[in-house]
C-alpha cells in the first residue's frame, strides 16, 4: 500500500495499538518488583529454585523476542487485524493464567500427572508445579505482548507514507521502551498496596477495551496483500537458537551446588552443549535466511556497516542495562529493605532514578545525534554509563539511598544518550522497504541482550555466591553467622556484577566507534526514533 | 402333563441363571474392626524394607528451633528400615524459603548448611531426622498401634493421587505425649485428631492427616504424611567425602 498521505484516523489507530504494546512491555519488567513476593508465596527454596524462578523473567524476555521475529511477517500474509487481535487475546489469556496459576491450572496439571501415575514414578511437588505453570503463563503472555510490537510497526507502514513512517515507528518503539522503563515502578507501587496477582488481573479490562476498539478501528483496514510465504523453518530455527541459549546460560544452577550430590563445577559441562546448539541453530537460521525467498530477516541489512555495528552495540547495551534493572532491586531487597513490601516500594523508586533520566535523556540524545552524528553522543553516553556502573560497584549495605541516586542518574542519562543514536543508525542504514524490519530488529537485539544478561548474571551470581560462601563460612556455623556471611557474600557478588555491566558497556564503545555518517546521509533528514 | 413338559426346560435353565448370578456378584466382605485395620497396617509398615514419604505442613507454623525462626514446611525422602533415611527438608525463615538435605545412617547424621550447601555432621538426636520419625520401634508405626483412641471406620474413599483405588478411611484421636517427643516438639503434646487412608488389600498406609489444634484461639497445624513405593529400599550412602 503506497500512500502519499496518512490513512484516515491513522494517528488514532496507532494510539489504540500502542496501548496494549505499552502494557505488554510494562509486564516485562513489572516482575522485577514482584519476584521476591512470588518466590516467597510459592515457597521456592533459595538453593534449588532460584534459577527456575528466574525463568519468570527470562521466559518472558525469550517468548517476547521470539514472537517479534516472525509475527510481523505473519501479519503480512494473513492480515494485521487478525494477527494483532489474536496476539491481544494470547496476551490476555497469559495474564489471566498468571493471575490464577496457583489455583485451577496447577490442579489441572497435577490431575493430569496423577492420571499418568501408572506410567510415571513419584509425585510432583505442587509448589514446583505452580511455578512451572506460572512460567508457562508468563511465556504465553509474552508471546502475545511481543507479537503486538512488529504488527503495530507494520501497521505504521500501512497507514503512513514513507516520509513520515520513521517518526511513527519511533513512537511505537518509544512506547515499548517506556513500558519496560516504568514497569518496575508500577509493580513496586501496586505490590505495596495490593496482592501481586492483581497486576495481572488489571491487564484484563485494558485488553477487553483495547480488543473492542481495535477490532472496530481496523475493520476497514485493507489487507496488506504483500504475497510471499511465511518462513516457518526460519521462525523455528531462531526460536530454537534463542531457547537453547537461555537454557544453556541458566542451566540447572543451584545455590549450594552440593545439594543433590551435584556440583556447580559441572555447570560448564552441562551448559556447553546447549550454548553450542544455540550457535548451530543460529548458523542454520542465517543459512536459511540467505536462501529463503521471503526471509524473516533480510541478511542484506547486516552488510550495512552501521546496521551491523548498531545491532552489536544494542545487544551489549541490552546486557548491561538489564544487569542494572535486575541488580538494583536485588541489592535493595537483599541488603537494605527490612520487608518484602518495603523492598518492592524502594526498588521501584530507586530504579526510576535510572530509567526516568534514561527516557528523558533520549530526547537530547536525538538532538545531539542530529548535530554531531551517531558516534559522539553514543561515546559520551556509554562513558557516562561505565562511570555510573563503577560507582555502583562500590555500594555497601550501609550506603544511603541519597548516595546511590546520583550513580543511577549518571548511568541512566548515559544510556538515554546512547539509545537514540544506535536506533537511528540501524534504522537509517536500512533501505525504505526494510525500515519496519530494522525497527523491530533494534528492539529484538536489545531484548536478546537483556535475555542473555539476565540468564548469564543469574548463573554467575549463583555460582559466585556458592563459592564465596563455602570459602567464608566455617563448618557448623550458627544461623546468625550464616545470615551475616550471606549478606556479605550477596553484597560482594552484586558489586561484581555491576563491574561486569561496566565492562560490557565499555565493550559496546567498540561498535559505536565504527558508526559513520556517509556523505549522502544527513542524520537530521530522517526522524530519529525517540525512545 | 402337557404344561410340565412346556416348562421343563425352564427348570433346567433357572438353576443355571442362579449359579451365574451368584458367581458374578462378590459376597460383601464383612468389614474388619477399625482397630484391626490399624493393627494390620502398623504391622505391615514395620515389616517393610523401605518406603518413600512426603511430610507436608499447612496451617499454623511449626518451628524446628526454640527461637521460632525456622518453620518446618515440607520434607520428602526415603526411609530404609531399620534406621536409614535420606530427605530434602524445606524450611521457612523470615523472608526466605530454604531447603536442606539430610542423610541419616544408624547413629551417623549429616545435614547440609542452609547457605553453602556443604555437608556437616551433626551429633545424634540433633535436628529433624526422618529415620527417628519412622523407626519401627520408637517412631510413628508403634505410636499408631498403641496411642490411637476413638478410632472409627468412616468408609471407603479414593485419593486424587491414586485414581481408581478405594481405600479405607479411618478417623480417630491420637495421644500427644509420645508424638511430641518423636516429632521434635512440633506435634502435640495435647491430643490430636487423625485421619488415615489404608489399602483394604495390602493394608499399606497411604496417607495420614494429623490436625493439631492450637493451644489458644487460632489456626490449627495440619500435617499430611503420604507414603508410596512400599517395600522399596533405596541405597543410602554417606554424602560424598564423608
Amino acid at each position: 500500500m503506497k500512500t502519499q498521505t496518512p490513512q484516515p484516523h491513522a494517528a488514532l489507530i496507532i494510539a489504540l495499538v500502542s496501548l496494549p504494546i505499552f502494557i505488554g512491555a510494562l509486564d516485562l519488567t513489572v516482575v522485577s518488583a514482584v519476584l521476591p513476593h512470588v518466590i516467597f508465596d510459592l515457597e521456592i527454596p533459595l538453593q534449588s529454585g532460584l534459577s527456575e524462578a528466574a525463568w519468570l523473567v527470562t521466559g518472558y524476555l525469550l517468548a517476547y523476542s521470539v514472537a517479534m521475529t516472525f509475527m510481523g511477517r505473519l501479519s503480512d500474509l494473513v492480515g494485521r487485524r487478525l494477527v494483532y487481535l489474536l496476539a491481544l487475546v494470547i496476551f490476555a489469556l497469559g495474564s489471566y493464567l498468571v493471575a490464577v496459576g496457583e489455583a485451577w491450572p496447577t490442579h489441572l496439571v497435577l490431575r493430569f500427572y496423577y492420571m499418568l501415575s501408572p506410567l510415571v514414578t513419584g509425585r510432583p511437588d505442587p509448589q514446583r508445579i505452580s511455578l512451572y505453570v506460572l512460567i508457562a503463563a508468563r511465556m504465553i503472555q509474552a508471546f502475545g505482548g511481543g507479537a503486538m510490537v512488529p504488527v503495530g510497526m507494520a501497521l505504521a507502514g500501512d497507514l503512513y507514507p514513507a516520509r513520515s513512517r520513521a517518526k511513527v515507528l519511533g513512537v511505537i518503539a518509544a512506547v515499548d521502551t517506556a513500558g519496560w522503563v516504568v514497569g518496575h515502578l508500577y509493580g513496586g507501587i501496586l505490590v505495596r498496596y495490593l496482592d501481586w496477582r492483581m497486576i495481572f488481573w488489571l491487564n484484563l479490562p485494558v485488553c477487553l477495551v483495547a480488543f473492542i476498539s481495535i477490532m472496530v478501528a481496523l475493520t476497514k483496514l485493507p489487507h496488506p496483500n504483500l504475497g510471499g510465504k511465511m518462513d516457518w523453518l526460519g521462525a523455528i530455527l531462531i526460536s530454537l537458537s534463542l531457547t537453547a541459549l537461555n537454557l544453556g546460560l541458566g542451566s540447572d544452577i543451584e545455590v549450594g551446588g552440593q545439594l543433590g550430590y551435584q556440583s556447580n563445577r559441572d555447570w560448564v559441562i552441562r551448559a556447553a552443549p546447549l550454548v553450542m546448539a544455540a550457535v548451530v541453530f543460529l548458523g542454520l537460521f542465517i543459512w536459511r535466511q540467505g536462501r529463503a525467498k521471503d526471509p524473516l530477516v533480510p541478511l542484506s541489512l547486516f552488510r550495512q556497516p552501521n546496521f551491523a555495528s548498531a545491532s552489536l552495540a544494542n545487544f551489549l547495551v541490552g546486557v548491561s542495562l538489564f544487569i542494572a534493572i535486575a541488580n538494583v532491586p536485588l541489592f535493595i531487597n537483599t541488603l537494605v529493605a527490612p520487608t518484602l513490601e518495603q523492598g518492592a516500594w524502594d526498588s521501584g523508586w530507586m530504579l526510576s532514578a535510572l530509567t526516568i533520566p534514561m527516557a528523558i535523556a533520549s530526547i537530547p540524545g536525538g538532538w545531539l545525534t542530529a548535530r554531531w552524528g551517531y558516534r559522539w553522543p553514543g561515546i559520551v553516553g556509554l562513558s557516562g554509563a561505565v562511570i555510573g556502573f563503577i560507582l555502583m560497584s562500590g555500594w555497601q549495605a550501609t550506603t544511603p539511598y541519597a548516595h546511590m541516586i546520583p550513580h543511577l542518574i549518571l548511568a541512566g542519562v548515559g544510556f538515554g544518550l546512547t539509545i537514540t543514536p544506535i536506533a537511528s543508525a540501524a534504522i537509517n542504514a536500512a533501505p525504505g522497504t526494510h525500515r519496519g524490519t530494522a525497527s523491530a530488529l533494534v528492539i529484538i537485539f536489545r531484548l536478546a541482550g537483556m535475555t542473555v544478561g539476565v540468564s548469564g548474571m543469574t548463573s554467575y551470581g549463583v555460582q559466585r555466591m556458592d563459592t564465596l560462601s563455602a570459602l567464608l563460612l566455617p563448618p557448623g556455623a550458627d544461623i546468625t553467622k550464616v545470615a551475616e556471611v550471606g549478606m556479605r557474600v550477596a553484597n560482594t557478588v552484586i558489586d561484581e556484577t555491576f563491574r561486569i555491566a561496566g565492562v560490557v558497556c565499555f565493550l559496546a564503545l567498540i561498535p559505536i566507534f565504527r558508526l559513520i555518517i556517509s556523505k549522502t546521509e544527513r542524520v537530521g533528514a530522517v526522524s530519529a526514533p525517540r525512545e | 402333563m402337557h404344561l410340565r413338559a412346556r416348562f421343563f426346560p425352564l427348570f433346567l435353565v433357572l438353576p443355571g441363571i442362579w449359579l451365574w448370578v451368584t458367581g458374578c456378584v462378590k459376597p460383601t466382605p464383612v468389614p474388619l474392626p477399625p482397630e484391626e485395620i490399624v493393627k494390620r497396617s502398623a504391622g505391615r509398615m514395620k515389616g517393610l524394607s523401605g518406603f518413600h514419604f512426603v511430610i507436608d505442613r499447612s496451617g499454623a507454623p511449626a518451628f524446628l528451633d526454640n527461637e521460632g525462626t525456622i518453620a518446618f514446611r515440607r520434607a520428602e525422602g526415603d526411609f530404609v528400615s531399620p534406621d536409614c533415611a535420606v530427605a530434602k527438608v524445606r524450611v521457612i525463615t523470615p523472608g526466605l524459603v530454604a531447603e536442606l538435605s539430610i542423610v541419616s545412617i544408624g547413629i551417623d547424621y549429616w545435614e547440609t548448611n542452609l547457605l553453602t550447601g556443604e555437608w556437616e555432621e551433626l551429633p545424634p538426636n540433633m535436628g529433624f531426622n526422618p529415620a527417628v520419625l519412622f523407626d519401627p520401634k520408637i517412631g510413628f508405626q508403634p505410636i499408631l498401634e498403641s496411642d490411637l483412641i476413638n478410632i472409627k471406620l468412616v468408609g471407603n474413599q479414593e485419593l486424587e493421587e491414586i485414581p481408581g483405588k478405594l481405600l479405607y478411611l479411618l478417623k480417630g484421636d491420637l495421644k500427644g505425649e509420645r508424638l511430641y517427643e518423636m516429632s521434635y516438639g512440633m506435634i502435640g503434646p495435647d491430643q490430636v485428631s487423625v485421619q488415615m487412608w489404608i489399602s483394604p488389600d495390602t493394608f499399606d498406609l497411604y496417607r495420614v492427616v494429623i490436625t493439631d489444634p492450637p493451644a489458644t484461639n487460632g489456626e490449627a497445624t495440619i500435617w499430611q504424611v503420604d507414603f508410596w513405593n512400599f517395600g522399596q529400599a533405596v541405597t543410602i550412602v554417606p554424602p560424598a567425602g564423608k
